[in-house]
């Protein structure tokens, strides 16, 4: 098979599975988010005591319990409160990586193609679980405010580009790099590298 | 291909950077955005006179349905990712250059066919506008990415392939 002819395959198989996947990653709900949502709801409250009392999942639905409330527009500890301010973080928004993972994955045709989805799952949750973080710092830095930027030694430009990278990017652009990664030593591969070797002897 | 990664992941976090400062984004991505809702209105106006750009805003005046494009939203980001990944790769200047404007072409295409679909959604069925908003497009619009990269990859393995017996 030529190139072009093998890029087309892999990209008419990936968008026909695209529906497939969707389906079933909306379908399995929280389950493909889980895991990461578990070890974020471990290492909030471990990482920022003072500002965080417990964490969790509903749903879809990633969470956390502050410890601090609002009285009269203002940002009080939540003793004097009387309430907590909680944190909602749509686990959706990172868990996506999964379905469009699985059609790149499938759509090429791979050996052991279970084994390669399992080992790619590995890595998105621990991009997913960053996102997680990364979403309740920047949502902390909003709505707490100074009490949180004063006990967390992030500056809020860092917090920003965080969120902007594992939030609005890596969701789409991991799920390539690793399914560049899977490819490797495969037909496949030795297409799309050729302009690459060619450009090396020249 | 470590190389090209790594020059890769440092383009792109270069280019992220310089997107994000206040200076480029109010010069810059602010009325490049702003020029995305009025291309919008103008493409959708023959076909339906109810639709009104204003700045970033795409307005339905009979419905008061609106959407604003955010930064995420404006195609910039996977323009990005394209362009980091024809910088690292190894070409003529020449090709890369021609690579990146009509991939940046292709790519704001089909933003704006994504801007119009969601801009209709939004007015027929709103969880259905907030599934393919959050999930399927930026999906779409990343596939769009891989596809001009796998097209210019493709247009330099021929070009190469021709120019290989003068060269060797």
């Amino acid at each position: 098979m030529d190139h072009s002819g093998a890029i087309k395959q892999q990209l008419v198989l990936s968008l026909a599975l695209l529906p497939v996947t969707f389906g079933l990653w909306y379908a399995a709900g929280a389950l493909l988010a889980a895991p990461a949502a578990w070890l974020a709801s471990e290492i909030l409250p471990w990482l920022w005591p003072t500002i965080i009392l417990d964490a969790g999942f509903d749903q879809t639905v990633f969470f956390v319990i502050t410890d601090f409330g609002m009285v009269d527009n203002k940002i009080v500890a939540a003793s004097l409160a009387g309430s907590e301010i909680v944190l909602e973080a749509n686990s959706r928004l990172l868990s996506y990586s999964v379905p469009f993972y699985a059609a790149l994955i499938w759509g090429a045709k791979l050996d052991n193609s279970f084994e390669r989805f399992a080992q790619g799952l590995l890595l998105l949750w621990l991009f997913m679980l960053i996102g997680l973080l990364s979403i309740i710092a920047k949502d902390l830095m909003l709505v707490i405010g100074e009490p949180f930027l004063s006990q967390t030694a992030l500056p809020p430009a860092v917090i920003a580009l965080a969120y902007q990278f594992s939030v609005l990017l890596m969701p789409s652009l991991i799920p390539p790099f690793l399914w560049l990664w899977q490819i490797r030593n495969t037909d496949l591969w030795q297409q799309l590298a050729e302009p690459l070797q060619r450009s090396r002897v020249r | 291909m470590l190389r090209f990664i790594a020059l890769f992941s440092v383009t792109l976090l270069v280019l992220f950077g310089v997107e994000l400062l206040n200076p480029v984004q109010a010069t810059v991505i602010q009325p490049f955005t702003g020029l995305l809702a009025s291309i919008s209105a103008g493409l959708i106006l023959p076909f339906d006179d109810s639709v009104i750009s204003s700045g970033r805003v795409l307005r339905d005046s009979v419905s008061g349905f609106a959407v604003s494009i955010e930064s995420g939203c404006n195609g910039v980001e996977a323009s990005i990712v394209l362009f980091a990944g024809v910088l690292a790769f190894p070409a003529p200047w020449r090709a890369k250059l021609a690579a990146i404007l009509l991939g940046f072409m292709a790519i704001q295409g089909l933003n704006v066919v994504r801007i119009i679909s969601l801009f209709y959604l939004g007015q027929w069925h709103y969880p259905i506008f907030e599934w393919t908003h959050l999930y399927f497009w930026p999906v779409l619009i990343m596939i769009d990415v891989l596809l001009v990269f796998a097209i210019y990859l493709n247009w330099l393995a021929k070009n190469t392939s021709q120019r290989a017996p003068r060269g060797s």
